[in-house]
């Protein structure tokens, strides 16, 4: 190591190579690893773990533009084709949308802003109210997929409203994308912070 | 891929992956937690053998270690915040093991540490204590190696700044106390603060 900064850090580490762990006893690790290989595969849950994976983004982009988008619209919703300015939003009808269920099975793919430019919705604002595990969204802008001046997310289960696992504030302006349907997790939506605000100017051309 | 060479191939991984996520989970949690989200961790290497590049294998097994623990948490019924308990090991009565020592030398670090945003401290938790650079720490955290980048700067700077706010402060009740009981000090202080 090279770097003062990271050297002094790394020796404030709760977990230095002095502490023992299970790799350090042959025998346990060993039992370990057979009572994980004695469990079967699901054969079920491989699709639905994987359904995250990189390679899907592009299966689902393809589904969606195919029409099998649930979007839930309240009222109108404009096509989903790509929009080569931002929309103003529309303040008299609003969009339902579903927040991703939270897979701790799922890997996410590295973010790329191609990926993010795939989605078929993407819209920016604020959070001005969460009740029952619907966040309310104001737009202020839309980059893709719509005019509604509110966007409501309604969570998977009464776990609450979270997205990659992080509760929404209200109050906080968040950057959205999804895709059939679903708010896209895995960094691709979140709190507008400007290297997301970046990557969204950047993917949706605005 | 026959049982036999899918066996050697998870034996193989997990020599490799088991001890940096077991390290990594009790940087994050208790004990009893982290070894519970490591069977699951492995659980799901050994199911999904065949989605793990060969390239990032480890950050891989981070990724799916974060999740676990965070589905964990809230399966539990526990809203701690991930980067809520990260920051709690900073405190030395938050961590399992202390590597620091307690000393005058460690405490400032411990602070500024302490104060950074939760996703800026993650950052310097995986480049430091993990070990990774950022295109590695860009596949834990499902962000842009860019965005790490942007992060660890911001990092850097911010505990540059507050360890540097913290040697004035130092210096500052230094001098207060070689000052007290010293008169004409004093009275010279006082009438600074009410002029």
């Amino acid at each position: 190591m090279n770097d003062p900064m990271r050297d002094q850090i790394h020796r404030l580490d709760p977990m230095p190579p002095t502490v023992p762990t299970i790799a350090d006893s042959g025998a346990e690790a060993r039992q370990l690893m057979e009572k994980i290989m004695a469990t079967p595969i699901d054969q079920q849950a491989q699709p639905r773990e994987r359904a995250l994976s990189r390679r899907t983004w592009t299966t689902r982009s393809v589904f969606a533009a195919a029409g099998l988008v649930t979007v839930v619209a309240i009222a109108a919703v404009v096509g989903f084709g790509r929009v080569t300015a931002p929309a103003a939003p529309t303040p008299a009808v609003a969009v339902k949308l579903a927040l991703p269920v939270f897979d701790a099975a799922g890997s996410c793919p590295v973010f790329d802003v191609a990926i993010l430019g795939q989605a078929p919705i993407a819209f920016g604002g604020t959070v001005t109210g969460i009740e029952t595990g619907v966040v309310e969204i104001q737009v202020d802008q839309w980059y893709r997929g719509g005019t509604a001046g509110t966007v409501r997310l309604a969570a998977p289960s009464a776990d609450g409203a979270a997205l990659d696992g992080l509760a929404f504030e209200t109050g906080g302006r968040y950057l959205v994308s999804a895709t059939g349907g679903t708010a896209n997790g895995c960094g691709l939506s979140g709190l507008a912070g400007p290297e997301l605000q970046a990557a969204f100017d950047q993917a949706f051309g605005s | 891929m026959p049982s036999h060479d899918r066996n050697d191939r998870f034996e193989r991984l997990a020599a490799e992956v088991l001890d940096p996520l077991e390290r990594y989970l009790r940087r994050r949690a208790a004990p009893e937690d982290a070894v519970e989200v490591l069977n699951d961790t492995l659980l799901i290497l050994w199911r999904r053998l065949d989605d793990v590049p060969p390239e990032a294998t480890l950050p891989w097994c981070y990724a799916v270690a974060r999740r676990c623990l965070a589905n964990q948490r809230r399966a539990a019924g526990r809203r701690v915040a991930l980067l809520e308990r990260a920051r709690g090991l900073f405190d030395r009565t938050g961590s399992e093991h202390s590597a620091a020592d307690g000393s005058p030398d460690t405490e400032p670090l411990e602070r500024a540490l302490a104060r950074l945003p939760g996703a800026e401290l993650e950052v310097i938790r995986l480049w430091a204590w993990e070990q990774l650079e950022p295109r590695e720490i860009a596949t834990v955290l499902g962000v842009s190696s860019n965005a790490v980048s942007i992060r660890l700067h911001r990092a850097r700077k911010r505990l540059a700044a507050s360890l540097e706010a913290d040697g004035r402060r130092g210096v500052r009740a230094g001098s207060a106390e070689r000052s007290a009981g010293h008169p004409d000090t004093e009275l010279v202080s006082t009438e600074r603060r009410n002029p």
